[in-house]
């Protein structure tokens, strides 16, 4: 029998026995050696609008070349694509789709972007930075969706290569973290802070789900901790949650609720608060100086831009993103 | 075969089981994790895992135990 | 005999010191965390069979991989330290030890989690996400931690309080001792009547078919070996039951040598009424008989050896009477008891001549006594003039004074 081996990428730190699958369901011990499951064999791929990432401040308007493999490194209870993230790489159709091949797609479908998402990018880490390098020498940009469970050295060597990342903070407190989503708080903090450092553009999203994480002062306790160490510029997404997976007796958030995480966010200084998977004004992107309107959304759907050379058309002010 | 050695045989065996038994008592636990745990994750591995067409990339990011 | 009996007791002497001096290594300091999860309860020592300590209050804290080792999470037992109450709620909890991975369970081992535990009752159902909280990713270990607390704290409350909580526990405590009591009263009395009387014979046939069906079928608990472990671990089980069948079986020892075997064991009876049956016997000459009966002892030695050093009673067992009426076994048990049921067609008592270490047991403590030449039909297939550890005092061939 091989040598046990301990998997050091996510901070679950699974230590694996000869032919043993790590929690992520995509790394195997094969007689001593780790190995990744899903290198080249997405089980998702599919053009998208950026802003379904969402990246609100990122390349408005264009189009991501999204591709994800089975796997995550948590296991969220509400997870909305649990089909693909807690299933087994086996069990999923998966294509053949190694890295030059991804970003020629991109090229192909007149992608801006790649994005690495639907899952836990983490999971397929060596398809993801090997994909990365790539794109970059053909000048496309490398974005993900994370939940930004992944330990700081893979993550700054991966920030070389990545453009932006979304971030799930899936709540504030390690109670949840735990319980819901199998993980802890803390290497997801740290994992912000890596990536700040590192020059990434930052997004974050928080999905608000009542009972569980919906308490006001903790999403104001979350946004005082963003805007003193990631500072006020960094996007916020309050998502609304609707019943999936195996949480599925929980009611719909309330509209109410999620106007006052908005307003509690606003409070505690950000300055760029968004209200997902709903229909309002808080789509929209209000320059923080002058308060107009620079993008007005409609979904996924930008109607109308007022920024140039990224500053605020009325105002001149810089406004924070990546805007070519 | 006469008498004497079927009732040799016999008592043989039962022996051999009791002595059998016995030693599952006693390592069965840590038999069954060990060799039976890696039976089972090898055969799901080159029944499911393998026929599958999955990739076998070296990874990164993880060290040697022991 | 006598070397028997030297050999016997060296084993046990030997392996009850070593054993001693080979535990203490790995133990956990039980003692520390039952002032964590009961300050104010004064606990006696450890004691009982499954171990536990009892209070003067009535609450009970145990080592539930006492109770319970064999339930088992992602990577062996988790061992947990509970307390429960005379009432059958439970009032603290610890998590002593387990091998879990680690960034899956560390939510399993906070307070916050365990609290959740206090309060309930044994006789709830634990069942994962309904009246105990998942955890994420944890799954499999979760349910084991359920497991252990639900099993291990009816285990001990029905030992301890005589609590009845599992749903196929049948008949009240009193009537089970009791009808253990009135069955061996019985074989006690026809033993003797028919060391006068040979016409009473028939009684023992009775005897031993209640035997199959109360101490067998309806109690489940024939003498075991295990029982003796016990005692010499000094880990005594406080249900009556238990001390009614040690006491009955020592008793009966003294003043009739293998009574139990002959009268009482339910897999006695139905090897022996088995082997009634009319099929040719195997014809095995006396000194290769005599030469396989000496197996038990060894194999006495060898279980005493085992159980003595590692203090686990359950790895010195084999006895196909603990599988047949628990219930409870592997292939390779359930393979024993089947052969040594067949096997009672061509020799007698199979089983009890050549394997069981009760058998042995029971028959190094046989006293001499005269009066038992064997004669043809024996049910232990004994030769003319036995070794009386060989006998089971069916009376058959008794010829004794009156």
């Amino acid at each position: 029998m091989g040598k046990k081996v301990q998997c050091d990428l996510c901070p679950t730190e699974c230590v694996l026995e000869d032919y043993q699958v790590g929690g992520c369901r995509v790394r195997i011990n094969k007689g001593g050696t780790l190995y990744s499951l899903v290198y080249g064999k997405p089980c998702a791929v599919a053009v998208d609008p950026i802003e379904k990432k969402p990246f609100f401040h990122f390349l408005p308007a264009t189009t991501a070349f999204s591709i994800a493999t089975a796997g995550c490194v948590l296991g969220c209870k509400f997870c909305q694509n649990w089909q693909i993230s807690q299933a087994d790489p086996e069990d999923t159709d998966n294509l053949d789709l190694p890295p030059d091949d991804v970003v020629r797609q991109a090229i192909f479908y007149n992608c801006r972007t790649i994005t690495y998402t639907y899952t836990e990018p983490t999971v397929f880490y060596e398809y993801m930075y090997d994909t990365a390098k790539i794109a970059r020498r053909f000048n496309i940009k490398n974005t993900m969706h994370t939940c930004g469970y992944i330990n700081e050295k893979p993550l700054r060597e991966l920030s070389k290569f990545m453009d932006a990342a979304d971030v799930d903070l899936k709540a504030f407190t390690e109670d949840f973290y735990s319980r819901i989503c199998g993980g802890r708080l803390k290497p997801v903090l740290d994992a912000l802070v890596v990536l700040r450092e590192e020059g990434v553009w930052l997004e974050i999203t928080n999905l608000i789900i009542s009972t569980l994480n919906d308490d006001i002062k903790k999403i104001r306790e979350m946004c005082s901790w963003i805007v003193k160490n990631l500072g006020p510029d960094v996007p916020i997404h309050f998502s609304r949650f609707f019943p999936n997976y195996k949480l599925k007796d929980l009611p719909p958030t309330p509209m109410e609720t999620m106007k006052n995480a908005r307003s509690a966010a606003m409070d505690a200084g950000m300055r760029y608060v968004y209200l997902g998977n709903m229909r309002s004004e808080a789509e929209n992107t209000y320059c923080h100086r002058c308060k107009n309107l620079i993008i007005e959304r409609h979904g996924y759907f930008v109607k109308q831009n007022n920024i140039s050379n990224g500053r605020c058309r009325f105002c001149n002010t810089s406004i924070p993103g990546v805007w070519s | 075969m006469t008498d004497i050695r079927k009732f040799r045989l016999l008592a043989i065996l039962t022996t051999i089981l009791v002595v059998l038994i016995l030693s599952y008592n006693i390592f069965g636990e840590y038999f069954m994790a060990e060799i039976g745990g890696y039976l089972q994750r090898r055969i799901y591995y080159e029944r499911t895992i393998s026929k599958k067409g999955l990739s076998l990339h070296k990874g990164m990011y993880w060290k040697e135990k022991e | 005999m006598r070397r028997i009996r030297i050999l016997l007791f060296s084993t046990v002497i030997i392996a009850l010191s070593l054993g001693y001096f080979l535990q203490p290594g790995k133990k956990i300091d039980e003692k520390k965390y039952l002032g964590e999860i009961a300050p104010d309860i004064n606990f006696s020592e450890k004691k009982g069979s499954p171990a536990h300590y009892l209070s003067d209050s009535g609450v009970v804290a145990f080592n539930t991989y006492d109770v319970t080792p064999s339930i088992t999470g992602y990577a062996g037992p988790i061992k947990l330290l509970l307390s429960i109450s005379d009432k059958g709620v439970i009032t603290g909890i610890k998590i002593l030890e387990h091998k879990e991975t680690k960034n899956y369970v560390h939510y399993m081992e906070r307070p916050e989690y365990l609290g959740r535990f206090l309060g309930k009752s044994i006789k709830d159902k634990f069942e994962i996400d309904r009246d105990v909280d998942g955890i994420s990713r944890a799954t499999v270990s979760v349910e084991a931690l359920a497991k252990t607390i639900r099993e291990s704290s009816r285990i001990t409350a029905s030992n301890v309080y005589g609590m009845d909580v599992s749903s196929e526990g049948a008949g009240r405590f009193e009537v089970k001792w009791i009808s253990y009591l009135l069955i061996f009263s019985f074989s006690l009395v026809f033993y003797f009547l028919t060391r006068r009387s040979k016409r009473l014979l028939r009684a023992r046939d009775w005897g031993l078919a209640a035997g199959i069906l109360i101490t067998g079928i309806y109690l489940s608990s024939p003498f075991s070996i295990l029982h003796v472990f016990n005692l010499i671990l000094l880990r005594p089980s406080s249900s009556i039951l238990w001390l009614v069948i040690i006491c009955t079986t020592f008793i009966s020892l003294i003043v009739a040598g293998r009574l139990y075997c002959g009268w009482l064991c339910p897999f006695g009876a139905i090897s022996e009424f088995i082997g009634r049956l009319p099929v040719r016997k195997w014809s095995v000459p006396v000194e290769t008989d005599d030469r396989w009966r000496n197996l038990k002892y060894i194999l006495l030695a060898v279980i005493i050896a085992i159980v003595l050093l590692s203090r686990r009673p359950d790895y010195g067992n084999y006895e196909t009477y603990v599988t047949l009426f628990s219930f409870h076994g592997n292939y390779l048990t359930w393979l024993l008891v089947a052969i040594t049921l067949i096997a009672n067609l061509k020799i007698e008592r199979f089983w009890c001549r050549y394997l069981c270490p009760v058998a042995a047991f029971t028959g190094i403590l046989s006293r001499k006594a005269k009066g038992y030449p064997s004669r043809h039909d024996c049910p232990m297939g004994n030769k003319p003039m036995p070794m009386i550890s060989e006998c089971i005092r069916c009376n058959r061939c008794y010829k004794g004074r009156g």
